[in-house]
């Protein structure tokens, strides 16, 4: 059995279809069967082609009338790791709050200080060195 | 019986309230058919225990807080061991007590939530029959649960109850309202500074959390104090498998994910309490999801918003005592009893009874009460409509509360109106695009709102300001008359506001 997606457009849809037929665009699709939402680049057309299934498109207050049609080109995935969030006992900061705020940005104002800031003046340096060296060659 | 889920099932069936169904239903508009259906007379909630296209396994309970126009708790209170017979008056008083002593939750090792843990790959939430509720949805819904996040500045669990779209198999899509905890929590302290926000989604557990979870408390106030309170015992919980975020120990789900900055994904439209198919598809919160725990075969809780099930339900059971828990804290000078009845006229007006005095502390006291009333999120936060009305009109009876609003509102002085304020949702679904573009945008919806002045404006002669039968007869001749209704042979029992007039809490 042919597969059923639908789509959502914003009001004035005539004008985003029209946008939308005969080329790929991104949006995102529903799956009918599950009710799974994903992106993917798709192609819409409003006669039944090969590779293509069955599409409803929703808008504001109802469907759009009419036979529409989808092709899936590409589905968008994100290949994602998990996400382990460090423990913090709670209320590390309680009290705190302002304390430690001032210290973690003591903390990155000295890392900044060691990485970007350093590497500024050395650059000032030696374009400060570069034009003596060069004043002094002229000369 | 068990202070769980499926304790709560076995206490529904002991007391008549539960439907089990073993035939094979659909998860797509079925279950919730059946709960729109039983909202309809106060009816039984239902257990599927057959589910099509869900592997062998996850069970639903759906229309668990089905009840009535004058017991909208009946469910709440058979969940808490309550006695299901109290009106709402005694419902209101029976809750408001328990909640003012709170409970902190204890830690404890694991749980039953952990009998089956999921992470990364292995994470599908679609092979749970979380159901579609009406057509034109934007997806399928959670619309009850205990989502459960952390201030990172101070010891403050807090949780709540959003309707979360199920996105995809690794992805909800969170919709908190502009009011509520979690968005002041998310916006200031994780966002801003650039940082994702764990988060867990409980599912199931001990109904005292979600309920909890469902009320709209001060800032600071855990819900699982709360939760203590109203059960009698301290919720035991336990550490999720990817945060140190705490979760009930008996949770049938638990969702673990993090929502990170600045993302959105598009979510609605939905079926709401305040109307069909509420909002245009918005942009909201997504939940990445890295971990699922269960218990085995899980048991999932279906809630619908259409007039009569459960989810006004339960608002109408929690909503009353937890707003004038608000009152209570700022100094309101409002009724501390059944003063709103915020679902059944609508989710976003409100009915608020008003403690008058004479003379006014000072001209425009009133006036300065409405602003302060306004200026507080959770309440002037919610509504768009508001009507206050004098503390002795019974707001449960329409003609009572028709009487006030009718005849003591001045057209000319008493009705605010202000154009732009953070409102819960604009009612109507059917407004233009460019109008929602107006009010709906990032930080919340502002809508319009009007405030009804229905108090009586002076006191008039004899202190009698209105006509009923509580106010033109001596409570003794009251008394004698409701005494010797039934005995004179008059079938219906007389409906005497008195008590509830007369209840303080």
């Amino acid at each position: 059995m042919a597969k059923r997606y639908r789509i959502f457009i914003p009001e004035k849809g005539a004008e985003k279809l029209n946008e939308m037929r005969g080329r790929a665009t991104s949006d995102v699709v529903i799956d009918e069967d599950t009710q799974e939402q994903f992106e993917a680049q798709i192609l819409i057309s409003a006669e039944a082609e090969e590779g293509y299934d069955e599409l409803v498109i929703q808008e504001r207050g109802g469907y759009l009338p009419g036979k529409w049609y989808v092709k899936i080109v590409e589905r968008e995935e994100e290949d994602e790791g998990i996400t382990v969030f460090e423990s913090m006992k709670l209320g590390d900061r309680r009290g705190y709050m302002l304390r430690s705020m001032m210290a973690e940005d003591k903390e990155q104002e000295k890392k900044e200080a060691m990485t970007t800031e350093l590497e500024k003046r050395w650059k000032q340096k030696r374009e400060l060195v570069d034009k003596v060296l060069e004043k002094k060659q002229k000369d | 019986m068990a202070n769980d889920l499926r304790g709560f099932i076995d206490s529904l069936r002991a007391s008549g309230d539960l439907a089990e169904i073993n035939d094979e239903v659909d998860w797509n508009y079925e279950i919730p058919a059946y709960e729109v259906l039983s909202g309809r007379f106060g009816g039984p909630a239902f257990l599927f225990n057959k589910i099509k296209g869900v592997p062998k396994g996850p069970r639903v309970l759906a229309a668990p807080f089905v009840g009535s126009f004058y017991k909208p708790h009946k469910k709440a209170a058979i969940a808490l061991g309550i006695d299901p017979n109290l009106d709402r008056t005694g419902w209101n008083r029976e809750l408001g007590r328990r909640m003012a002593t709170m409970m902190r939750p204890v830690e404890v090792s694991t749980g039953s939530c952990k009998e089956v843990i999921k992470m990364g790959k292995d994470v599908n939430l679609l092979e749970f029959p979380f159901t579609y509720h009406a057509i034109g949805d934007g997806g399928r819904y959670i619309f009850i649960s205990a989502t459960v996040i952390k201030d990172p500045d101070m010891a403050w669990i807090n949780t709540g109850n959003y309707a979360i779209e199920v996105f995809s198999r690794n992805r909800l899509v969170i919709t908190p309202y502009a009011h509520t905890n979690f968005l002041a929590i998310y916006t200031n302290k994780y966002e801003l500074r650039g940082k994702s926000m764990p988060v867990a989604v409980c599912i199931g557990g001990d109904p005292a959390v979600t309920m909890a979870a469902g009320m709209i408390l001060p800032p600071g106030i855990s819900e699982y104090d709360i939760a203590g309170g109203i059960r009698g015992t301290p919720m035991e919980l336990v550490k999720a498998e990817t945060s140190d975020l705490l979760v009930p120990a008996n949770a049938e789900v638990v969702i673990e994910g993090e929502i990170r900055p600045y993302e959105r994904l598009p979510e609605g439209p939905k079926i709401e309490v305040f109307g069909f198919s509420v909002g245009p598809r918005q942009p909201f919160f997504p939940i990445r999801v890295h971990c699922i725990t269960h218990r085995k075969n899980p048991i999932i809780w279906d809630v619908h918003t259409a007039m009569g099930a459960s989810a006004p339900c339960l608002q109408e059971s929690l909503a009353n005592v937890a707003f004038l828990g608000q009152v209570k804290v700022f100094g309101l000078p409002f009724k501390i009893g059944d003063a709103l009845a915020p679902t059944r006229t609508g989710a976003t007006s409100a009915v608020a009874m008003y403690k008058k005095k004479y003379p006014e502390d000072y001209p425009g006291f009133m006036k300065d009460v409405f602003d302060k009333f306004m200026g507080l999120p959770g309440l002037g936060g919610v509504f768009a409509k508001e009507a206050f009305v004098d503390d002795d009109v019974n707001i449960l009876d329409m003609a009572d509360f028709y009487d006030a609003l009718f005849t003591q509102v001045n057209p000319a002085k008493d009705i605010q109106k202000t154009n732009r304020m953070t409102v819960m949702t604009i009612e109507s679904s059917w407004m233009e695009e460019w109008d929602r573009d107006k009010y709906v945008g990032p930080g919340g919806i502002l809508g319009p709102k009007q405030i009804y002045d229905a108090t009586t404006k002076e006191e008039p002669p004899q202190g009698v300001r209105r006509l009923s039968f509580e106010t033109i007869y001596p409570e003794h001749v009251q008394k004698w008359v409701v005494e010797n209704w039934q005995r004179l042979g008059f079938e219906e029992e007389p409906r005497w506001n008195k008590p509830y007039l007369d209840a303080k809490f």
